[in-house]
């Protein structure tokens, strides 16, 4: 009876020898199908959320991505909202921008966004949008992250 | 119905509660090593304190009205103070016959001593300083029974949604099954101490913004 | 009266060569990746010396019997190794050590397999995973690294603490600059104290959606990557770090002699002991060779050994399988074991079906930076730069 339950025992090590290398040969592959879980994406709070609109003005294309929840369960108020601005060649030194990121047709914030030295200014309009949380240049495009409300993220 | 909304306020948000109340009341239960019927006890000791809580804020939302919900330094350092108790008597808690524990000799049959009476008012302790926390489920509570527009409303509304919430406590006496495991009781004891360090240094961040900030937080 | 079965881990050369040779096909396949490049003097050199070292040590383990004083040797090579060429690299991209705001909102932050720890319950609640790195694709991306993670656990259990963890040759570094501890006793209890931590981390992570212990505790970004401090938070933050590196990893490992950080604190260590359960290899004490002289006790670098332990014949879950104990026992009372096998017989089998998944990623793990590092170093001589 021990010998029989030696050949799986037997059998399982040597898959787990077998394991090693090839989750490293096959690793690419085995992660592509990994991702294809749901939950392989990365939390809207880093990835900047979805996008909610693009448009163009001044020669730049601004995108508004949709707020972005910062609670774990259900829904509380939302937390931040991401703009992002791009050109077809370099980036001026100077964006000055009022956005309305619900697009309710009421400006909420304006920016003005030294691109050369990355120094940032936000005006509240609405008092809903509370303060500046991330301002830079990513790949070629600059990304502004508004807090929305009292809780700014540290 | 308006007191309705509440429990479903309640039932809808309660997770977030038990987030919160699970760095607390976890490594309690855990290091307690009682059984599922006793761990009943101090889980609802644990939800008196939470529900005494809610009703001290009911009763003050219904009196000051949507001032509470503004940011104000008074209850940024109350807060405070609370996180900063609780986190003494987590570390507390977390020395309290750390040495028995990890020898395995517990005296399951204590009667109501002394060191029985101080476990059990942790219990309704922590359950009180948890409660008060200020999240978003917790505001749009506060923000549903001011809509009530008298305190006894307010009371009732907040009644509610703490009914609402507390089903999610009810798999957190079933730890209890586990009890036999010495190394638990071990464990919750570590972390307890490890939530109360956690639980001063907020506490201690909100004390330190709320005096140094020149106006309201 | 019963025969005792004398068991020794030493092996006989020629059969330490033949167990060697598939051995060296793989550390050529991974180091290599092919044919290898020994296209300048500096490659030619840097392959040669970390095929051969690598080659030698797993010779060694083998010839020698001795399993953990030629591991050690790797491991500690991982850990600086990797180090050195991951700094050397973020210098020559950035600049600097530091990462920026730019990183953080371009999701390019490395995954290290000490997330694991702190997505699981996020990923149960929100469907997503609550760090700022990239889901594949780049280095260390987030589905490259929880393949390996899966794979591990699967494989060899808390044996990734001694044979594959990029960190861990630190504190095994550290633990055995000092030949006898200045701190002899250690309450064996505070092993636990890393699964209090994996509890709480995971806890505070789902609750604030912020991976928390590498943010505020993670001593090896002391020798990776940091954040920018351009506040006071994140002042705190560092403050934090740095102490726990210097505290847990070179000060109480070189006093006491055992694995403080990695017995005591990792979140990930305290997972991965729960996945031993699922992995074939653990550790065994034939009692009938065993004489209770209690060295192994004392040997064992990660608290897992106790008298209890020892008269129920195997360690704690918290074993890392690094084979120190394996090597101090007089009587070869201890040895590799493969569960459902009988604990009597065939020690020579579980070893070598352990040592090979478990040098092999070792290789996999130090022979790109190993390489890239000794070309460093020549760099360094050459022209006094790491950097160019």
């Amino acid at each position: 009876m021990k010998n029989l339950i030696s050949v799986p025992a037997y059998i399982w090590a040597i898959a787990c020898l077998l394991l090693i290398p090839v989750m490293f040969i096959k690793n690419d592959a085995l992660a592509r199908q990994l991702v294809k879980l749901p939950f392989m994406k990365v939390h809207p709070v880093y990835s900047g959320g979805e996008q909610n609109r693009q448009y163009e003005k001044d020669g730049l294309t601004i995108t508004v991505n949709k707020p972005v929840n910062n609670t774990a369960f259900g829904k509380g108020r939302k937390e931040m909202v991401q703009v992002s601005f791009a050109t077809q060649g370099q980036l001026p030194d100077r964006i000055d921008q009022t956005i309305d990121y619900d697009f309710n047709n009421k400006p909420d914030f304006s920016l003005t966004i030294n691109t050369l030295n990355g120094e940032t200014e936000l005006i509240s309009i609405n008092p809903v949008v509370r303060s500046l949380w991330a301002s830079s240049k990513v790949k070629e495009i600059w990304v502004v992250r508004v807090n929305l409300n009292n809780k700014p993220r540290p | 119905m308006q007191y309705s909304s509440g429990f479903l306020l309640g039932l809808s948000t309660g997770v977030i509660c038990l987030a919160y109340c699970g760095p607390v009341l976890l490594p309690y239960l855990m290091g307690e090593g009682k059984s599922i019927s006793r761990n009943i006890g101090s889980v609802s000791l644990f939800l008196m304190g939470r529900l005494l809580a809610y009703l001290i804020v009911a009763l003050v939302a219904g009196i000051i009205g949507s001032t509470l919900l503004q940011p104000s330094r008074t209850k940024t350092v109350f807060i405070a103070i609370v996180y900063m108790l609780l986190a003494v008597m987590l570390v507390l808690y977390g020395f309290h016959r750390f040495r028995e524990v990890c020898l395995g000799r517990i005296n399951h049959t204590a009667s109501f001593s002394r060191i029985r009476q101080w476990s059990l008012l942790f219990a309704l302790a922590g359950g009180f300083a948890t409660g008060l926390n200020f999240c978003p489920p917790f505001l749009l509570a506060i923000t549903g029974a001011m809509e009530t527009g008298n305190v006894a409303g307010s009371l009732l509304f907040f009644l509610m949604f703490f009914l609402g919430t507390s089903i999610y406590f009810i798999p957190m006496p079933f730890v209890g099954f586990f009890r036999r495991q010495q190394v638990l009781r071990i464990i919750g004891k570590f972390a307890a101490i490890l939530a109360g360090i956690i639980y001063m240094y907020n506490g201690m961040i909100m004390l330190l913004n709320a005096i140094t900030s020149k106006s309201h937080i | 009266m019963k025969k005792q079965t004398v068991y020794t881990t030493q092996g006989s050369i020629w059969k330490s060569i033949m167990l060697t040779l598939p051995m060296i096909l793989l550390i050529l396949l991974f180091i290599a990746g092919g044919p290898p490049d020994l296209s300048t003097p500096e490659k030619s050199l840097s392959f040669l010396f970390t095929f051969s070292f690598l080659t030698l040590l797993f010779f060694l383990i083998l010839y020698t019997g001795r399993t953990d004083r030629y591991r050690a040797w790797g491991f500690v090579a991982l850990a600086l190794f990797f180090a050195l060429t991951f700094i050397v690299n973020l210098i020559r991209a950035r600049g600097t050590m530091t990462f920026s705001q730019e990183t953080l909102l371009a999701c390019e932050i490395p995954f290290c397999h000490i997330v694991t720890t702190m997505i699981l319950i996020p990923i149960a609640i929100t469907n997503s995973i609550i760090f700022p790195g990239s889901i594949i694709g780049g280095f260390a991306s987030i589905a490259s690294m929880l393949v390996i993670v899966v794979g591990v656990s699967l494989a060899l259990g808390r044996g990734f603490c001694s044979w594959g963890c990029f960190y861990g040759g630190w504190d095994d570094g550290t633990s055995r600059i000092l030949r006898k501890p200045k701190i002899k006793k250690i309450n064996p209890v505070f092993r636990w104290l890393s699964f209090a931590v994996l509890l709480i981390i995971a806890l505070v992570s789902a609750m604030s959606l912020n991976p928390v212990y590498c943010d505020w505790l993670c001593p090896f970004k002391t020798v990776t990557e940091f954040e920018k401090i351009t506040s006071f938070t994140v002042l705190m933050k560092t403050v934090v770090f740095l102490s726990l590196f210097i505290g847990l990893v070179i000060i109480l490992p070189v006093l006491t002699g055992k694995r403080i950080q990695c017995a005591t604190f990792c979140p990930m260590g305290a997972l991965l002991a729960l996945t031993n359960k699922i992995n074939p290899f653990d550790v065994r004490i034939n009692k009938d060779s065993c004489s209770s002289c209690e060295k192994c006790i004392n040997a064992c670098p990660t608290l897992s050994l106790s008298k209890e332990g020892v008269a129920a014949g195997s360690p704690s879950i918290t074993c890392m399988k690094c084979g120190k104990c394996i090597d101090t026992c007089s009587k070869q009372a201890i040895h590799y074991h493969i569960k459902g096998t009988p604990v009597d017989k065939n020690y020579s089998w579980a070893r070598n079906l352990f040592l090979y998944p478990a040098f092999l990623l070792l290789v996999v793990f130090l022979g790109g930076p190993m390489q890239s590092g000794i070309i460093m170093l020549i760099n360094l001589i050459k022209n006094g730069s790491l950097i160019n």
